[in-house]
C-alpha cells in the first residue's frame, strides 16, 4: 500500500543541490548506462511519483526552503511567523482524504495518495505574494485542480468553489483560540478554479508538503494574495451561492472574497504598490495580478476591481 | 536619600539601555527572523509604548506606595519612550520605505495607523524637550503640568496605534489596554473625589 512520506530533515534538499537537479540527473542517467550503478533518477523523484518539468517560473529564484518552512501565516498553529514551524508537527497528515461533494454530478471521499496517482503532478515555480505585503518565489509540486474537478463534473448549477482547512483543535491548537471562525474557509469562482494556473500542491522542492506549508494538500492561486491559498484541504464544495471566505468574515472591509493582487487597489493596512521579497533587502514593485497578467486578466474583463476587491 | 536615587537613576540607564543592546546584537547575528527590519520597527514600538505606559504608572505608584522614589524616574522613563519610539519611526522610514520620501509621503497620507503615529510621537516631542528642569522652572509649573497632560493623548493614541498594526487583535494590545485603563480609571476616579462637594470627599 501507498505510504505518504514523512522525510526526515536530513533528507530535505539543500537549495544548491536542487537547483543542480537536471544536471545531477543526467549525470547519474550516464553513471547508471555506463556502469550500471547510481541511483536511479525515479529515487530523485521520490514518492511523489513521476513529476512533470514544466518551464514555468524558471526565471525566478527561488526562496530558499528555510525561509519558506520558518516564516508564514498558518494560524492554526499560531499567529507568529514562526509558530506554523514549532506546532505544525502535532498534524496528522496520514491517512488523509478530501471530501468533495455539492452541486456535482460524481461526488466522492478521495485518499490522498489517490489524488497523486491519477493527476499529472508538475513543478510549478510560482510566486506567492501576501497580502501583508511580502513574497516569495515558491517551487510547487502539484496538479491542477481543474483535473479534480472534471473528475466530479459539476452540474450547470455550479457556479463558486469551497474549500476547508481541517478541523481539530487537538492537532491545531490556534484554533481554540476564538480568532477566526473555524475550519478556515475560502472560495474561488468556478471559472478561477478551472483555470489552469490554480494548483492543489502536495509538495514544494521536490519533497512532499511540509506541515507547516499546508500538508499535505493545499491550494495555490499565484494571482491572489496568499489568504486566498487555503491549506490542509479535507473539503471542496461545489456550489451556486458566492461563499462567504473566513478572513471576509472577520473583515470585510479589509479582505474580499476575489483578493486578487493588484497594486492600484489600496489596503487599510499595508502598502500593496510594492512588496519585500523574503530574502531580499529594499522592495520590488508588486505586478498586476502577481505578474500573471496575461494569463488571468481575462476573467475580470468589465469588472470594476477597485470594488471587488 | 540621594544614594538611593542615585541607584534608582543609574538603574533606569541600564534598563533602558539593555533592550537597545539586545536588539543591536539580535539585528547583528540575524536573530531577528526572516524580515529583520519588520522585527525590529515592532519591538522598538512595543518597547517606546510599554515605557510610556510605565512612566505613566509612577505617579500613581508613588501615591499608592506613600514614597517619592518612583517619582524619580518619571522623566528618564518618559525620554526612553521617545527614544525608543523615535528610533521606532527612523527604523521605519529607513527599514520598511528604504528612506524613500515619496513613499513615505504617500504611505503617510493614505495609512490611517502611520497618521496616529505620528501624530502621538509629535504630541511627545515638546514633552521631550521641556523635560529639563530649567524649562519647567521658565514655563511655570502649572503651565508645564497642563502641557504635560499631553502623555495621556499619546498613550490612548499609542494602544490604538498597536491595536490597528495587528491584523487580529493579540496579547500585546490586551496588556497595554488594560494598562491604560487602570490608569485613566485610577485617574478618573481621583479627579472625581477631588471635586467639591462630592461624596468621597
Amino acid at each position: 500500500m501507498y505510504r505518504y512520506p514523512r522525510p526526515p530533515s536530513s533528507e530535505i534538499t539543500p537549495r544548491h543541490v536542487f537547483e543542480q537537479r537536471r544536471s545531477l540527473m543526467k549525470g547519474m542517467a550516464a553513471g547508471a548506462v555506463l556502469g550500471g550503478i547510481g541511483t536511479s533518477p525515479a529515487l530523485l523523484a521520490r514518492e511523489l511519483g513521476d513529476v512533470t518539468e514544466t518551464g514555468f517560473g524558471q526565471d525566478l529564484s527561488p526562496t530558499p526552503l528555510d525561509a519558506i518552512r520558518g516564516y508564514s501565516n498558518f494560524y492554526e498553529f499560531g499567529t507568529d511567523k514562526d509558530d506554523p514551524r514549532e506546532h505544525a508537527h502535532q498534524l496528522q497528515t496520514d491517512p488523509w482524504s478530501v471530501r468533495v461533494d455539492g452541486l456535482v454530478d460524481n461526488p466522492g471521499t478521495f485518499a490522498l495518495e489517490d489524488l497523486i496517482n491519477r493527476f499529472q503532478l508538475e513543478e510549478r515555480i510560482y510566486r506567492l505574494r501576501c497580502v501583508e505585503a511580502w513574497s516569495m518565489v515558491i517551487p510547487w509540486i502539484g496538479f491542477e485542480l481543474r483535473q479534480l474537478l472534471k473528475a466530479v463534473q459539476p452540474t450547470s448549477e455550479a457556479r463558486f468553489v469551497v474549500f476547508e482547512t481541517l478541523h481539530d483543535p487537538e492537532q491545531m491548537p490556534g484554533q481554540k483560540k476564538d480568532l477566526l471562525d473555524w475550519p478556515y474557509r475560502e472560495g474561488l469562482r468556478l471559472d478561477e478554479a478551472m483555470h489552469p494556473l490554480t494548483l492543489m500542491a502536495v509538495g514544494l522542492y521536490d519533497d512532499p508538503l511540509p506541515k507547516e506549508n499546508g500538508a499535505p494538500i493545499r491550494l495555490v492561486v499565484p494571482w491572489k494574495y496568499g489568504f486566498k491559498s487555503i491549506k490542509s484541504v479535507v473539503r471542496i464544495r461545489l456550489q451556486k451561492e458566492q461563499p462567504t471566505s473566513s478572513w471576509q468574515a472577520v473583515q470585510p472591509e479589509e479582505y474580499g472574497f476575489y483578493a486578487n493582487v493588484n497594486p492600484n487597489v489600496k489596503h487599510p493596512r499595508w502598502h500593496q504598490a510594492t512588496e519585500r521579497r523574503v530574502g531580499e533587502t529594499g522592495r520590488r514593485r508588486t505586478l498586476m495580478f502577481n505578474g500573471y497578467e496575461s494569463e488571468v486578466a481575462d476573467l475580470y474583463k468589465g469588472m470594476d476591481l477597485e470594488k471587488h476587491f | 536619600m540621594p544614594q538611593l536615587t542615585g541607584i534608582l537613576k543609574l538603574t533606569g540607564l541600564v534598563a533602558g539601555t539593555v533592550p537597545l543592546a539586545a536588539l543591536a546584537w539580535a539585528w547583528e547575528t540575524g536573530q531577528l527572523g526572516f524580515i529583520a527590519s519588520e522585527a525590529l520597527i515592532h519591538w522598538l514600538g512595543n518597547l517606546g509604548l510599554g515605557a510610556l505606559l510605565l512612566t505613566l504608572t509612577l505617579s500613581p505608584l508613588s501615591r499608592l506606595t506613600g514614597s517619592y522614589l518612583p517619582l524619580v524616574l518619571r522623566r528618564q522613563a518618559g525620554l526612553w519612550a521617545f527614544a525608543y519610539l523615535v528610533l521606532h519611526a527612523l527604523a521605519w522610514s529607513f527599514l520598511d520605505m528604504g528612506g524613500d520620501a515619496a513613499l513615505i509621503r504617500s504611505e503617510l497620507a493614505e495609512q490611517r495607523h502611520l497618521q496616529l503615529g505620528l501624530l502621538c510621537l509629535l504630541l511627545l516631542a515638546p514633552l521631550a524637550l521641556t523635560s529639563f528642569r530649567r524649562a519647567r522652572e521658565w514655563m511655570g509649573l502649572l503651565h508645564w503640568l497642563r502641557l504635560h497632560r499631553l502623555i495621556y493623548a499619546a498613550a490612548i493614541g499609542g494602544v490604538i496605534h498597536q491595536a490597528m498594526v495587528q491584523k487580529v487583535l493579540e496579547w500585546p494590545t490586551f496588556l497595554s489596554a488594560s494598562i491604560l485603563a487602570a490608569l485613566l480609571a485610577y485617574r478618573i476616579i481621583g479627579a472625581l473625589r477631588r471635586r467639591p462637594g462630592s461624596a468621597g470627599t
